[in-house]
This record gives structure tokens, C-alpha cells and sequence, in this order.
């Protein structure tokens, strides 16, 4: 056995279950079908690493278009197009912008897969067939075993009903 | 033994939840879907005779060598514009304030995308070799010419096409585990499954999931602003003297945005009707929707004023220009299109106008047509006519680009009814998440 | 300058039907018969089975298509002659493994420019219809057979054997004939023909000002290029300061009058009264015309005679003719339609009919046979004091027969025609020592003048055609696609009115009017064409042949209305009818945003102005520009056509062109100048400019066009993919679309492709490339330099001067440092190395 499943009616429940587990420094992790801000606040993830690797990738994207330009232009195959500059600062801006924006929100999504453990088509959880009782509104909470946890320490916080996933 | 706690038909998400799960949909919408198919037929045929017969089957010649094939794009591409930005601007607003619809707002646009991306390929004289405006190492050593203003529109379509679906995507994985998980139909259940990644609703995944809407909301939101720029910038950047103004960029953008608020203001009026949403669609939105409109309008009946006043002012050429487009051939056209895009949304500035169903949609409509005759009025009327004496029309759409722009239409229509079909329309997450924030403020 | 005078193209808008200007696709398919197109589409399946059929022994088609570059023979430029409506014309051919592929003028004559007619004749070898062996009453005879039918009148003495011929300079023709006539007493020669050829300018030395009446020597006909260069050369060049003057009096808008000093337009009554006071009588004074040194006298208005053609068909009726024998010509199709050569045919014993193609004639023939091309004969002909010969090009397996070979048949002589003088191949013209009795080229000494007496009320003017003279060219798609010079009307003619007549009978653009004429009656439709007298309905004769491969049934048939009373000018009268035919015109075409595109200059302001045109050079490389002098340019479309021919530039038939889809890389633009009803005329060659800040290079999205270290803007076609995007940003409209595959649909024999050019597939940019397949031929040392552009050579006044810019000594760069010289559209700074030189203008109207 390796976790201990509860199921909780309300969020409000559900948030000060975690809140109590957390400060008895079990590692908790918790399932609902919508975010729930407090919860959130209360887990402390580090999703600034989503906007940096944003930056990070629009970094990148537009130094790679301007640098492509150049090579383009200047060096693999100058060509005389209209008496126009081969390399011109101005001419980059649009397409430049436009490629930063996008390996941004590449960057962006990827951080998220990344983040959310994306994608994973298999995970203990769903071995417990009514998981899917989730997208009608259970709320979740699954805490490691051991240090002197039971099946009653959750129903004592307010889950429903408990479970033991191995 | 544990059971499941909540009756799955209980409001809020079940008038949401059910259609997509629903095994067969109703005579209406297998009568519009069976009209669809036949529009999507009508596309296939609409490329297939420019891909056989060559662009010459066309109404296109010298001076006009853009015709519809450019102006339809422009559209769909502006309405795509316009439904993402209502969609961004909702994901990045307060959270007390209802957000669902920005899941078939988002639809329209990814549907209009596709609806835009292939008409630039096909108007092509050679659309099998149009890779090559993508930058890769050939065996020629020739590059794409990078100063060229439809390199930049390729590059514009490529990102907004990867933005929007991008966007849309995020916001749709939890709604697609939510189908997994509920749907009985076993190759509709893999389908689900694959596109969900397997999402289970953990507080991880959902931190980094509200975290990643948002941000890819707010890089939707600048890229739909250069992106509309630039397909403004292929006319700008041009010689021709209608087309060479720097207010280009601007009008173009604000009339794009009129038109995907437009499309939404007529696809949630007729999704209220159709699937019963007026719970979910409710008074604010559509409220919120008309406001917009009319707003938009008001910027458009600056820019249409300012246009033609600054345009008479202009050197001599562009003058002369301007009255071409105002008095030549093509001249109903942009006066109509005016009247479509300006005036008719300004009603919509009362109450009343904005909650009377029809009305709405009338005005919606309206502005569709609108914005469309505008861009037919620029690619077309723009060009340069007869300078002494005589203004000559020869440019009149062929029956080959008719059936592609119906077909265009068609293929709209056939993506909106299968994402109704297939996909919640409202965000379900996002509804329950809002009935949460609502019952604790 | 003239500030006030306002340039034009066409008429206001309100003269146009507003189905026509709304639903233009509809008013034109409407119109165009789609039997048209079908019958251009099966001209092309003829011409690709026909063309298998002509192998010269041993030759391989040349290398246009596809790489075949093992295959590249350098091309081999021949000279010879080739006749029009009797005149001979020196010409230089150019021609790869056996085939002909280029005609220009031989610059041993003159100038080395040529006509457009000149130009197109080189597709009349290429004609897929070609006859390719006799026929005996319709069915394919064997050559034996015409050889014993031959043979057999040569052995019947001639009773009831008439002959008739065009007129000729073949002298080998004419000794044929005195033999045949001397050989068959009985028999009786005609000669005759339906136009006959102006004569060539020729100005009296020392005269200053010359009074043309009528005479329309830069206009269509044999002797226009010779005539153009001794009008550009009696004129004086772009720096000669003398002052001459020309006066047109003429009553539909000619090339001559476009570039008269002074145009009077007169009804053709006044013309005929100015001709019989020779020009200087009591209405010369009234029109205000002042002594001139020399008076020109049309050939309309001279009374030649009706030709031999009256006994030939008085002949037939009474049934004196037992053999009729046809040596070329139409003359069933533009004999004088009182006498109904076609009917009086059928009086006939038999017919035999020389012909090189199936055509009304030879319709009614009895035995028909196969004639040879000029470009496939042996000739000498006359030209004033000169011979000229001409050789074969290409030897064919077909066996055809020319006039003289029959003749000499006839005569019972088994000569070929190979004459002793063959040795003498290489040189073109020696002086004609020794050869007497013959008459030389008539020149003007004594002119009758006709003596019509013309009604009051509505004359009908005839007018050879500047594309198919006469009718002969009408299977010609090159000249049917060439707009006429002033109406710029394609693919058919239209009865062209004044503005005022078109007012007084209620007429618009399209109308169709039912003109008759001394009991005859045809539709055609109308034209208002600016400049044209009143009272007065022109018709171009030529078209609306039955039988003409793929000029049937194109235009109006003029020649049912001509008379041999009343050749020229007719009376007749017009009414309206219900239908409408927009007829297609290019003249709207390609706009430009200027208001002034072809300039003029006085000689005070040229001597004042400026020049601002500084010199530059680069590092020793080639630059390469072109200069048009407007005020050398008559409008005569030969560059058009010269350059359709280098670079294998495709037809795309008459409704491509009524959407302004024509491939013409060179265009010759048509400005009205001043008054609505009686403008002068301005005419602009525009090729591309090759601007050196090109604005359509930058906008392709896959490099496809960009710019060469010599000054060219070079269009590369593998590279484009169609976007069009350079089209739209070309201000100049000179760039062409392939919208469909135009060389497949109507493809050329292979042969007569011009190896050097590639062939461009459908959906890609082509336009003017300044020759650079000479260019480079020239730098490789493939060919011979100077590096002359097609367009360049075929200019009968050498209006059009290209080289290296780069080069202070140069003929182009000497005019570029003009004050003449403009660049067109000047005001966007695109810096093109085309540019032109204003037009000179006297002070007073133009």
C-alpha cells in the first residue's frame, strides 16, 4: 500500500484537510475538477518557471529569425534585390516580432506539459475505478502512507470515504 | 464500497456536458450538417479547378491580379482576429466575472484559420511549390526573400495558426479528460484519451495550467495585432497609391476586430437557441458582446473619417486615389461596406437592441457582410484605375471563385458543428470554477 | 510644353454600356463564340500532328523545350527575300538545324527594321493547315497527277485557258509567263489584286514640307519599313535642328497623320477635291495649307483602274473559260462583290488553284495545289534598279509547286526552278546591268486622280488592315492578337465612326449597325474613334473570312460591300440594329497612374532645358539601358510583334485578351492628345523599365525576381511560384501572368521556337528581359556583337536605341544625356534605365 485516497464533498474541506497534512509535513496531493485558487496558493508550485521559459524562448526565437535573416541575406546568398539593404534592421521587425511571439507561447505550453507532468496516459490514480467521480464534483486527496497515517486520520479531517491505493 | 457522490445531470455543466456525450443529435442538426457537407464539398471543388484548369479560371487579370482569392482570406483572417482577441481578453480578466465562453469564441477562430490558410496557397500560380516561402536548405542554395511583406504574412499565418490552436488546446485538455472519463462511445473515448495526455485534475497540474492559459492569452493578444498588420503591410508596402498609407494597418485591425466580435455575437445567440445555453451564455455576456461591437464601431467611424479627411488632404496621387475608391466602379462597394460596418452596430448601443435576439444577430450579419464587401473594396477598388476620363471595371468574380468562398463558409460551418457536436462548448471547468469563486464572494 | 492638353485613352464611361461595364464576362461570352475556342483548341491538335508530317531530312527539333542542350546548334542567319502584295521585301533569317525561327529586315537596305507583318510571316511556315499535298476534287492526289494535268494544257495550245495572277516582282514569275504565254497563243493572262500597295515615301531632295493627301505611307503595307526610315531619315535625327513639316489631309485616323506636323481631317469628298487641284488650288487655300515642296497623292484616291478582273469574270459568265487557273491570291474572297467571283467560278471547265493553305478559292477548285513558302524558294525580284534574290531556308520532303514552276509547266519547259544565277547567292543585290524593257518600280510622276462623285450623306471608307492586310493574314494568330495601331481593336474590326456621327445616329461602342451599300447589306459592329471625319464609316477589309484556319469567321466581311466602282469610297447608309457586340479592344489596358506619359517638347524649350542625366560607371561592367525616341516612334507594332517572336511570347486567343490578359511584353500605348473629337495622337512603346530600385523585386516572397550586377531586372522562372505580388507593385503594368497554359492550349511547332528563350509553364511572371539571351549569347561569343534587342532591330526609325550606359560614347548614352529625355513616372524615384525622349513638337498643334 502505498497512498491513502480520500474523497471530499466541498473545497472548503478539501482546503483545510490539506492545510493541517501540510503542516504535519505529509507530502499531499490533491485532485479536483476545477482550480481552486486557496488550494493553489496553499501548494506554493513554481509556476513562474512557465513565464520564464516563455522569455526564455522568445529570447531565443527572435535572436535565431534575426540571425537567419543575416545569414540569409549577407551570407549564404546575397543577392541585389531592388538596390535594398541585404540585411535591414527595419524589414526584420515584423516577421522578428511575430516568431518571438510564437516560440513564446511554445514556450509557454511546453513549460506547462512540463510542469503537469504531461503527458502521462497512466498513473496510479486511475487504477481506482471511481476516479472518475471527480468530474462530478468529488474532490480528492491522496496522501503518501506511513509516519503514522491511517485511513481514520482523513475521515477525521472530512473525507467521505477513504481508500488504500497500491 | 465507495460511490460516486454527485449526480452526473446536475446543473451547472450538464446542459453543457450532455451534448457531446448525447448519441445522436436532432433532425436540425443533421439538416445543417448535411448542408455543411455539401459546402465542404463545394470547397474541395472551389480548389480543385484553379489546382486543374490554372489561376486563369478566375476573374483575376492585370491590374487586378488579386481578387477574391486575397479579399476572402483578409475576412476570414479578421474574423479569426477578432474572435481570439474577445477570447484572450476574457481568459486575462478578473476571475470573478464569467470566462466560459471563450471556448467557442476561441472555436471560431481556429475555424476561420483553416477557413484563411489555404487561400493563400491556392491563389498561387504554383501552389505545389509554395514550400518554398518556408526557410529550409535546399539544394538550390535560395532562401525565402525575407524583405518581402508576404514573407512576413506567411510567417504571420504560420504563428497565428500554432498561437490560436495553441491557446484553444490548453484550454480544452481538462474538458477533454472530463469526456474521457464519460464517454461510452469506445473510438469517441480514444480519441479523448489521447488528446487529454492524461490529465488527472492534480492541484500541480492545475496551478500550471491557469498559469499557461493565461499566458498564452496574453501573447495572443500583441500577435493578433502584428499578425493583422501584417497582411495590412502587403497592401501597404505597395506602390499602389490607395494602398500606400500608413493607416493601413489600423483600419484593417479594427475592422478585423469587428468582425470576430461580430461572429461571436451571432454563433452565441445561436447556440443559446440551439443547445439551450442560456444559463451559460447568459444576459452579461451578450450585453458584454454588443458593447463591444458598438465600440468597435465608434473606432471605425473615427478611422472612416479620419481616413477620408486625411486622404483628401494627401499629395495629389494618393487624392486622386481615394476619390477612385469613394466615386469609381467599385465605389457601392465601400460605401455599402461603410454603412454596414458603422452604422448598423451603433443601434446596438441600447438595451434593448442588445438582448433582442434577432436584432443581434441581424446587426452581426450585417457587419459580417460588412467587413467582407471592405475587403473586396480594397483589393479590388484600390487598384489603379483610369487616371484621364474613364474608370474601367474589369475585374468580376468568376463562378470558380464563388464556390470557393461558399466553400470557405461551408468548411466553417463544419468545423462549428462538429466542435458542437464533439467538444463542450462552454468551458466546463471554467463554469464550475465561476459558480465556486461566485457562491464564496 | 503644352500644359493644357490632357491625355486620354478611351472614351468617357457614360459611351460604354453599363451591362458592359459591370458585367464585363457576361457582355463577353455573350458576344465570343466558344466554336472559337474549340477551333483554336483543335488548331493546336492540327498543328501537333501536322507539324510531324514537315521533316526537313535529317534535322532534329531544336532545343526550346526541355534541356536538350546536346541538341544546341548556334543558329545561322541567312538572307533573303520575301514578297507582299508584289513588292519584295530584303530580309535576314535566322534559323536553327534548318528552321527558320527569326525574320528581320537587312540592314544592307535601310535601317534593318522590318514590319510587323514582316515579322509574323515567320508562323505562315509553321501553319499547321498548310496544304501538304494536291488535291483532285477534294480527295489527296498524287504530285503526278498535277504534273500530267499541266502537261496536258501545256499540249492544248491554251484556248479557253485563263490565268489569273497577283501582281509580282518576281522576274523569274514574269519570264515564266511570257513563255507560258508565248507557248499557248490562246490562252490569256489576268493579273490582279485587291489592294495595292502605297508607294514608298520618297521625298523630292531639298523638299521641306511635304502635303500628303490620303497618301498613308507609315501605315500597313509592304514598303512601311522602307517608307518609315526615309520619313525618320528626311526628318532628321534627335540632334538634327532641320525643320521640316508635314501636312496629312485624310479623313480616318492614320500612322501618318499621328505624326503629321499638321492633320486636317476632311470629309473624303474635300479629300478628293484637294487631290485633283494637286494640292495647292482653291481649298488647299482654304484650309489654310501654304505652298509645300512636294504633294503625295494616296493610292485610294488614284484612279488605277479596276485590274483585270472585269473581262476574267465577264469571261467566265459567257462560259468562255474552260480551264481557270488561280496562281495565288483570294479572289474569291476579295474579289469586287459585284462581280461574285465565286459564283462566276463555278462557270468554269475546272479550276485549278495554287494555294498554300485551304481557303475560299480553293474551295471552289478542282484540282488544288499545294503552293511552296516563300521562305522555300528560289526568286529574283525587282526593286527599283535592284535585284533582289531570295533562297530556300528549309528543304521540305512535301513537294509543293511555286507560281513559276506552273507556268513554266504551262510553257512546256521541264526547267526546276533553279536559275544560273544561283551562284550568286551570297551576294543579295547587284546592280541591274544589261536587263531592259522591264519596268521599274512606278514611281509617282503623273497621278490621275479618281473621279467619284460622291453623294451627300454617308460614305463608306475601305482601309486595308494594319494585321491582315488585305485578308491574307488572318490565319495569322501573332497579327489577329496585335491591336491595330490607333483603334487598338484585337481579334476583329468594327466599322469605325466620328464621335459626331456616332451622336447624330444614336451609337455606342458595340452597337451593331446594318451598313448597306449599292443593294448590299452587312452587320457589323461600332467603333467611335476619335479623329475620324464626320459623316464617314470606315471598315478594315481583311476579316470575316469563311475559310481561314483560324481566322474564320473572325470580324466583319468588308469585301461584300466593295464594289469595283466604288474600291474605296462608297455611299451607304446605316441603321441601327438590336444587337450588340462589344468588339475587343486593349486600348484601357494597363493603365498608368500619369497624367502625362508621353511627352512633347518644343524645339525653344529643348534648346533651354537642362540636362540632368549624369554619367555613371561602374567597375568596368556593362550597363545596360534603353532609350525610345517618341519622336521616331510612328506606332507601327513591328517591335511588338518582333519581340513576341524572340521570346516565344504565347497567343492566348480573344477572350484572355478581352479580360487584359494579353502576353505582349512590349505594348505599345495609344494617347488621345487634346480635343475629344479631333485629337492628335501619341503612341509609347513601354517595356519593362528595369528599374534600379526595382519595387517588384522586393515584395516576392521567394526571390524570384531580383537584379543583375548589369543593370537588369531578371525575372527567374523556376524560382516563381505566382503570388503575383511584383505585378501589383509594377507601376508601369509591364509584367505578364501565365493564367493558364497558354503554350500548351495553343502550343507552336517546336521548330519554330527559339532555342534560347525558355518556354515558361503556367503559373509564372514573365516580361520584357531586355534580349538577355542576346546578352548573354554576345558575352559567351556565341554571337556576334553589338548586342542589339529584338525590338531594337525590327524599329524602322531605330526609335528604340539600347546599349551599355556604362559607355560614355555610346548611342544610348549620348541620348540619355538629352534634354529630351524623361524617365516615365519620374515622380517615384524608381530610377529606370528605360526612359524616353519627348516628342517634338512644333509651336502650334500637333
Amino acid at each position: 500500500m502505498t497512498a491513502w485516497l480520500g474523497a471530499f464533498e466541498s473545497p472548503e474541506t478539501l482546503v483545510s484537510a490539506i492545510r493541517s497534512l501540510r503542516a504535519d509535513g505529509h507530502h499531499v496531493e490533491a485532485y479536483s475538477p476545477f482550480p481552486i485558487d486557496e488550494i493553489i496558493e496553499v501548494m506554493d508550485y513554481d509556476t513562474q518557471s512557465v513565464a520564464k521559459a516563455a522569455l526564455i524562448a522568445a529570447a531565443f526565437g527572435s535572436v535565431l529569425m534575426l540571425a537567419a535573416l543575416y545569414y540569409t541575406g549577407v551570407v549564404a546568398y546575397p543577392l541585389d534585390v531592388g538596390a535594398r539593404p541585404i540585411f535591414s534592421l527595419a524589414g526584420a521587425v515584423c516577421s522578428t516580432i511575430i516568431v518571438t511571439i510564437l516560440w513564446a507561447a511554445l514556450g509557454a505550453l511546453a513549460a506547462f506539459l512540463k510542469g503537469a507532468h504531461l503527458p502521462r496516459l497512466n498513473h496510479p490514480v486511475f487504477e481506482f475505478e471511481h476516479f472518475e467521480s471527480l468530474h462530478d464534483g468529488t474532490f480528492f486527496l491522496e496522501v503518501h502512507a506511513g509516519s503514522g497515517l491511517t485511513g481514520g486520520t482523513l475521515s477525521k479531517l472530512g473525507a467521505v470515504w477513504v481508500r488504500a491505493l497500491t | 464500497m465507495a460511490e460516486p457522490l454527485r449526480h452526473p445531470e446536475e446543473a451547472p455543466i450538464g446542459p453543457v456536458l450532455r451534448p457531446p456525450l448525447a448519441r445522436r443529435f436532432g433532425p436540425w442538426w443533421r439538416f445543417w450538417f448535411g448542408l455543411s457537407l455539401c459546402g465542404l464539398l463545394l470547397f474541395v471543388v472551389g480548389l480543385l479547378i484553379p489546382l486543374w484548369a490554372g489561376i486563369g479560371s478566375w476573374g483575376v487579370g492585370i491590374p487586378h491580379v488579386w481578387g477574391f482569392g486575397i479579399a476572402n482570406y483578409a475576412w476570414w483572417i479578421g474574423i479569426a482576429n477578432g474572435a481570439s482577441l474577445f477570447a484572450a481578453i476574457l481568459v486575462l480578466r478578473q476571475h470573478n466575472l464569467r470566462t466560459a465562453i471563450n471556448r467557442f469564441a476561441e472555436a471560431i477562430a481556429v475555424a476561420a484559420v483553416f477557413a484563411a490558410a489555404l487561400y493563400p496557397v491556392v491563389h498561387l500560380g504554383r501552389p505545389f511549390s509554395s514550400y518554398w516561402m518556408f526557410p529550409y536548405p535546399a539544394t538550390t542554395g535560395l532562401w525565402p526573400q525575407f524583405l518581402s511583406p508576404l514573407t512576413w504574412d506567411f510567417w504571420a499565418i504560420l504563428s497565428h495558426l500554432l498561437v490560436t490552436t495553441t491557446f484553444w488546446y490548453v484550454g480544452l485538455v481538462p474538458d477533454l479528460a472530463t469526456l474521457r472519463d464519460k464517454a461510452k462511445n469506445r473510438p469517441l473515448k480514444r480519441f479523448y484519451c489521447l488528446l487529454a495526455l492524461g490529465w488527472r485534475g492534480s492541484i500541480r497540474q492545475w496551478a500550471f495550467h491557469q498559469r499557461a492559459h493565461r499566458l498564452t492569452a496574453l501573447t495572443v493578444i500583441p500577435m493578433l495585432f502584428v499578425m493583422q498588420s501584417a497582411v495590412a503591410f502587403m497592401f501597404a508596402s505597395t506602390l499602389v497609391p490607395d494602398w500606400h498609407s500608413t493607416r493601413q494597418a489600423l483600419t484593417l485591425t479594427v475592422s478585423a476586430f469587428e468582425s470576430g466580435l461580430a461572429a461571436i455575437l451571432v454563433m452565441a445567440h445561436l447556440l443559446r437557441r440551439g443547445l439551450s445555453l442560456q444559463g451559460h451564455i447568459d444576459d452579461l455576456d451578450i450585453d458584454l458582446l454588443g458593447r463591444l461591437l458598438a465600440a468597435n464601431a465608434l473606432v471605425a467611424m473615427y478611422l472612416f473619417a479620419g481616413g477620408i479627411f486625411l486622404g483628401l488632404l494627401d499629395d495629389p496621387v494618393a487624392q486622386a486615389a481615394l476619390l477612385d475608391r469613394l466615386t469609381g466602379p467599385y465605389s457601392s462597394l465601400f460605401w455599402i461596406a461603410s454603412l454596414l460596418t458603422i452604422v448598423a452596430p451603433l443601434p446596438l448601443l441600447w438595451r434593448k437592441v442588445r438582448h433582442e435576439p434577432w436584432l443581434a444577430v441581424a446587426v452581426g450579419i450585417a457587419v459580417l457582410a460588412g467587413t467582407w464587401l471592405e475587403r473586396v473594396s480594397l483589393v479590388v477598388g484600390g487598384l489603379p484605375a483610369e487616371r484621364i476620363g474613364l474608370l474601367r471595371a474589369n475585374y468580376s468574380p468568376t463562378a470558380a471563385e464563388w464556390i470557393l468562398l461558399l466553400g470557405s463558409a461551408g468548411l466553417v460551418l463544419f468545423f462549428m458543428l462538429g466542435f458542437a457536436r464533439l467538444l463542450p462548448t462552454i468551458s466546463l471547468y471554467e463554469t464550475r470554477h465561476d459558480q465556486h469563486a461566485g457562491r464564496a464572494a | 510644353m503644352d500644359r493644357t492638353d490632357r491625355l486620354w485613352r478611351g472614351l468617357s464611361e457614360s459611351e460604354e454600356l453599363a451591362v458592359q461595364r459591370e458585367f464585363p464576362m457576361l457582355a463577353e461570352a455573350a458576344r465570343l463564340d466558344r466554336r472559337l475556342a474549340m477551333k483554336l483548341l483543335g488548331a493546336s491538335a492540327a498543328l501537333a500532328a501536322a507539324a510531324a508530317c514537315e521533316r526537313k531530312p535529317g534535322s532534329k527539333p531544336s532545343a526550346a523545350r526541355g534541356t536538350h542542350f546536346g541538341d544546341y546548334a548556334r543558329p545561322v542567319t541567312y538572307a533573303t527575300t520575301l514578297e507582299q502584295s508584289g513588292v519584295p521585301i530584303p530580309v535576314l533569317v535566322e534559323t536553327v538545324n534548318g528552321w527558320p525561327i527569326k525574320i528581320d529586315g537587312n540592314p544592307a537596305w535601310g535601317t534593318g527594321g522590318s514590319s510587323a507583318i514582316t515579322q509574323a510571316q515567320l508562323l505562315d511556315f509553321y501553319n499547321p493547315l498548310r496544304l501538304t499535298r494536291p488535291l483532285l476534287r477534294g480527295k489527296p492526289a498524287r504530285p503526278a497527277a498535277v504534273e500530267e494535268a499541266l502537261s496536258r494544257l501545256a499540249r492544248g495550245g491554251g484556248r479557253g485557258v485563263h490565268i489569273l495572277r497577283p501582281p509580282t516582282s518576281n522576274i523569274a514569275v514574269l519570264r515564266a509567263a511570257e513563255r507560258a504565254a508565248a507557248a499557248l497563243p490562246d490562252a490569256q493572262i489576268h493579273e490582279w489584286a485587291p489592294i495595292l500597295p502605297e508607294a514608298p515615301f520618297d521625298p523630292a531632295p531639298g523638299s521641306r514640307s511635304i502635303l500628303c493627301i490620303g497618301a498613308d505611307f507609315l501605315g500597313p503595307g509592304p514598303h512601311q519599313a522602307e517608307s518609315a526610315a526615309a520619313w525618320a531619315a528626311w526628318r532628321g535625327g534627335s540632334d538634327d535642328r532641320r525643320h521640316r513639316q508635314l501636312f496629312v489631309a485624310e479623313c480616318v485616323p492614320t500612322l501618318t497623320g499621328a505624326r503629321a506636323d499638321r492633320r486636317l481631317r476632311l470629309a473624303p469628298r474635300d479629300l478628293l477635291q484637294l487631290a485633283h487641284e494637286g494640292g495647292r488650288g482653291a481649298l488647299a487655300r482654304r484650309l489654310g495649307l501654304p505652298d509645300v515642296d512636294q504633294v503625295l497623292i494616296g493610292r485610294e484616291l488614284q484612279d488605277d483602274g479596276a485590274g483585270d478582273l472585269l473581262p476574267l469574270v465577264a469571261a467566265l459568265r459567257r462560259g468562255e473559260v474552260e480551264t481557270l487557273i488561280v496562281l495565288g491570291g483570294n479572289p474569291a474572297y476579295d474579289a469586287p462583290a459585284d462581280l461574285d467571283f465565286a459564283a462566276a467560278m463555278k462557270h468554269a471547265g475546272s479550276v485549278i488553284v495554287l494555294a498554300d493553305t485551304l481557303n475560299e478559292t480553293a474551295g471552289g477548285a478542282g484540282m488544288l495545289i499545294p503552293e511552296a513558302s516563300q521562305l522555300e524558294r528560289w526568286g529574283e525580284y525587282r526593286r527599283g534598279g535592284n535585284r533582289l534574290l531570295s533562297q530556300p531556308l528549309a528543304g521540305t520532303k512535301v513537294r509543293r509547286w511555286s507560281a513559276e514552276e506552273i507556268l513554266d509547266r504551262l510553257a512546256g519547259t521541264a526547267e526546276t526552278a533553279q536559275p544560273a544565277w544561283m551562284k550568286a547567292v551570297h551576294e543579295q543585290a547587284f546592280a541591274a546591268g544589261g536587263e531592259s524593257g522591264a519596268a521599274a518600280d512606278a514611281t509617282e510622276t503623273g497621278v490621275s486622280v479618281r473621279s467619284d462623285d460622291l453623294p451627300d450623306g454617308l460614305i463608306l471608307v475601305f482601309r486595308p488592315d494594319a494585321s491582315v492586310w488585305d485578308g491574307a493574314h488572318a490565319d495569322n494568330p501573332w497579327l489577329q492578337e496585335l491591336p491595330d495601331p490607333i483603334s487598338k481593336l484585337v481579334w476583329g474590326n468594327a466599322a469605325t465612326v466620328a464621335s459626331s456621327t456616332a451622336g447624330t445616329l444614336g451609337l455606342e461602342n458595340g452597337d451593331i449597325v446594318a451598313i448597306e451599300s449599292a443593294g448590299r447589306r452587312i452587320e457589323a459592329p461600332i467603333w467611335v474613334l476619335p479623329g475620324q471625319a464626320g459623316g464617314t464609316v470606315a471598315l478594315p477589309l481583311g476579316y470575316g473570312r469563311a475559310v481561314a484556319g483560324l481566322g474564320s469567321d473572325i470580324g466583319i466581311n468588308a469585301y461584300r460591300l466593295r464594289t469595283a466602282r466604288h474600291p474605296w469610297y462608297a455611299p451607304c447608309t446605316v441603321a441601327k440594329t438590336e444587337g450588340r457586340a462589344v468588339p475587343i479592344s486593349t486600348e484601357l489596358h494597363h493603365p498608368l497612374a500619369e497624367d502625362v506619359p508621353a511627352r512633347r517638347m518644343s524645339r525653344r524649350d529643348e534648346a533651354e532645358q537642362p540636362a540632368f542625366y549624369r554619367q555613371q560607371s561602374e567597375s568596368g561592367q556593362h550597363q545596360w539601358g534603353m532609350v525610345i525616341d517618341l519622336d521616331a516612334c510612328i506606332g507601327c507594332s513591328a517591335c511588338t510583334v518582333a519581340c513576341q517572336a524572340e521570346n516565344n511570347i504565347p497567343v492566348v486567343g480573344p477572350e484572355e485578351v478581352a479580360r487584359g490578359r494579353e502576353m505582349h511584353w512590349l505594348r505599345i500605348d495609344r494617347y488621345w492628345r487634346g480635343d475629344t473629337d479631333d485629337p492628335g495622337i501619341d503612341f509609347m512603346p513601354v517595356p519593362c523599365m528595369h528599374c534600379e530600385t526595382a519595387p517588384c523585386e522586393p515584395v516576392c516572397p521567394v526571390g524570384a525576381t531580383v537584379h543583375s550586377s548589369e543593370g537588369l531586372n531578371q525575372m527567374v522562372y523556376p524560382r516563381c511560384i505566382g503570388t503575383r505580388t511584383c505585378a501589383n507593385n509594377c507601376p508601369y503594368k509591364v509584367r505578364r501572368f501565365n493564367w493558364f497554359d497558354y503554350q500548351e492550349e495553343a502550343p507552336r511547332s517546336e521548330q519554330s521556337l527559339n532555342p534560347r528563350v525558355s518556354v515558361r509553364e503556367r503559373g509564372v511572371m514573365e516580361k520584357c528581359t531586355y534580349c538577355v539571351q542576346r546578352i548573354e549569347a554576345v558575352h559567351a561569343g556565341d554571337k556576334e556583337g553589338p548586342v542589339r534587342t529584338a525590338c531594337q532591330q525590327a524599329c524602322p526609325t531605330e526609335a528604340i536605341t539600347f546599349g551599355d550606359l556604362a559607355d560614355p560614347d555610346s548611342d544610348v548614352a549620348r541620348k540619355r544625356a538629352s534634354p529630351r529625355n524623361y524617365a516615365l513616372l519620374g515622380g517615384l524615384n524608381l530610377a529606370p534605365r528605360t526612359t524616353y525622349l519627348a516628342r517634338r513638337e512644333e509651336d502650334g498643334d500637333g
